[in-house]
């Protein structure tokens, strides 16, 4: 069994406000032993690795994750994308993925029903290089819902699964169950981006479909998430188990003091660059700030900053990181998020970062008891070196070179190669 | 003085640079790099996947909390120094509302937004966006 030293580091443990120096030992894939400041590690038999002062921390988990998304404009472009190709560009975005420092993911839905599975199973066999992966369905909506894209004599294929019953809610879940997903996801809110169809703020699914969803799911064990952005959504996630709650932009004070006595059961992903970047960096691909105003984008960021404030304030997990595989919000940019918690939410670096690593660790083990996200003595092995320190700048983790080393299941996908600051851009 | 700036490295996406040259967004960094002596020289240079102007290549931008981010499009390698300079003057600057007529003239027709920072969220730290990064002075730590 491998042993490794990493020696020379200042740590970022995952919940703690501050680094500190220390040195972390590594055997197989786990964590063995963390020392503090003047303290030291046995070294026998353990390879040495001296990181020069760079910063040590947990691997960052996007808890909610589209691998399947093609950094495209329209969903017509995903749903045009034959199976093969499609197959291969979810792959060549799970090695994007741990490329920028995500050792661990959550397919918040997949836009082909088992393209999220598929790609699992290779990453988990080894064959191919990616975060650790929960596998989530495709979206299950409801006629004239999210991602329901037909007309009524126009049938126009989707990333979605549409049912309007609870038995064929059941059904579908049990589908999907066998196909191997571990989360389903459903929308129970609309969006600004099947205006003018359904808006964020209205929820087009009776309390029986959520109810024989997540029966249905909770039964055997696997995972929820929802994309809820009205309030009457959240309550439902509340009310029926979900544990993933996507966007909660509508969510009224009462609902938010509901959420906060039950927060140890449910997480929060406002995704909010889909919201920030829709409103104000997509004039390219004709979304100007006033487009964005008239189809309800503007309004979804406005109040969802509202909203983000106030969770935070109630203690609620809200996670960073999601709905990134947009032409405006591409693969590979989703470390900006930590900037917008910064920036939009008032969030200290530090409390950004503990969503990024020890909670979304949390979140992605669930009730597996596997430990993830922390540097701690039994934790895995998801390890980042930095170059610099994260707290004190946190667009460190937008840049690539700024990552030293990746660490993933105590193997390295990225081995250190000294704290050279003066390296060549490398080709991407 | 001290400055940060993203650059976009992936640029031009539409157009595949032949296998093993720089993209034209590399170029672009490695220009500046060159200036600055380094990526963590004066103005630390952030090479990033994208900075959604993918239409419009190559693109830069500035960004440090509280203030106004600035955007721009249609760089070339020949924009570094002008990049640079007005890198110095986003980061010398209060809220980053840098005035048209202070940019380098022929840069001024690259900014291609400039977006007002949302209200009523203070950063934690000021100094938080700023390039210099003093890892503490430990015994036995390298800087």
């Amino acid at each position: 069994m491998s042993r490794i030293l990493i020696s020379n580091v200042m740590i970022f443990e995952g919940t703690e406000k501050d680094l500190r120096p220390g040195e972390v030992l590594v055997q197989g894939n786990r964590i063995q032993a963390v020392a503090g400041p003047g303290e030291s590690l046995p070294r026998e038999g353990a390879e040495i690795l001296d990181a020069g002062g760079a910063t040590l921390m947990p691997g960052m988990v996007n808890t909610h994750c589209h691998l399947t998304y093609n950094n495209g404009t329209t969903v017509a472009e995903l749903t045009a994308l034959p199976v093969e190709e499609h197959v291969l560009l979810t792959m060549h975005n799970a090695r994007l993925a741990l490329d920028m420092g995500f050792t661990a993911a959550i397919g918040a839905a997949s836009a082909k029903p088992r393209l999220d599975i598929v790609i699992r199973n290779e990453i988990n066999a080894g064959k191919i290089p990616g975060p650790r992966l929960l596998a989530g369905s495709p979206e299950l909506t409801v006629t004239g819902g999210l991602a329901d894209d037909n007309k009524y004599d126009q049938k126009h294929p989707s990333i979605s699964i549409i049912c309007d019953t609870p038995d064929e809610f059941r059904k579908v879940v049990r589908t999907m169950i066998r196909e191997g997903v571990d989360l389903i996801k459903f929308n129970n809110s609309g969006d600004s981006f099947c205006f003018p169809r359904m808006a964020a703020y209205d929820n087009p699914m009776t309390d029986a479909e959520v109810a024989a969803i997540c029966d249905t799911a909770n039964n055997i064990g696997k995972r929820l998430a929802a994309h809820a952005h009205a309030d009457s959504s959240v309550r439902q996630c509340m009310k029926y188990g979900v544990e993933f709650i996507f966007h909660a932009t509508f969510a009224t004070d009462e609902t938010i003091e509901q959420l906060e006595k039950v927060k140890d059961r449910h997480y929060v992903s406002p995704a909010i660059a889909a919201r920030y970047n829709t409103t104000y960096e997509a004039k390219d691909w004709g979304i100007t700030t006033d487009v964005a105003e008239i189809i309800g984008n503007k309004r979804e960021l406005e109040e969802g900053i509202k909203v983000m404030r106030k969770m935070r304030a109630a203690g609620i997990k809200v996670l960073p990181f999601g709905d990134y595989g947009f032409a405006w919000l591409p693969h590979g940019t989703e470390a900006r998020d930590l900037e917008h918690f910064v920036n939009l939410f008032g969030y200290e670096p530090w409390e950004v970062l503990r969503a990024a690593t020890a909670w979304g660790g949390e979140a992605w083990a669930g009730k597996s008891g596997e430990k993830m996200g922390r540097v701690q003595p039994g934790y895995l092995a998801d390890i980042l070196l930095v170059d610099g320190n994260p707290l004190y700048d946190l667009s460190l983790l937008q840049d690539r070179h700024s990552l030293l080393a990746i660490m993933k299941d105590g193997l390295f996908h990225k081995p250190f190669q000294g704290r050279a600051t003066d390296m060549r851009v490398a080709a991407e | 003085m001290a400055g940060k700036i993203f650059v976009c490295t992936t640029c031009n996406r539409y157009a595949h640079a032949p296998p093993g040259e720089p993209t034209p967004g590399q170029k672009l960094a490695e220009a500046m790099i060159a200036i600055e002596g380094g990526r963590r020289g004066p103005v630390a240079i952030r090479t990033v996947v994208c900075l959604n102007n993918c239409p419009k290549p190559c693109a830069a931008a500035l960004r440090q909390p509280g203030k106004y981010v600035i955007r721009f499009s249609g760089l070339s390698a020949g924009d570094a120094p002008a990049l640079l300079e007005i890198a110095e003057r986003y980061a010398a600057s209060m809220d980053g509302d840098v005035p048209l007529r202070d940019f380098p003239e022929h840069l001024r027709c690259k900014v291609s937004d400039r977006i007002p920072p949302v209200r009523g969220v203070v950063p934690p730290v000021s100094e938080h966006g700023l390039v210099h990064d003093p890892v503490p002075a430990l015994p036995g730590f390298a800087p």
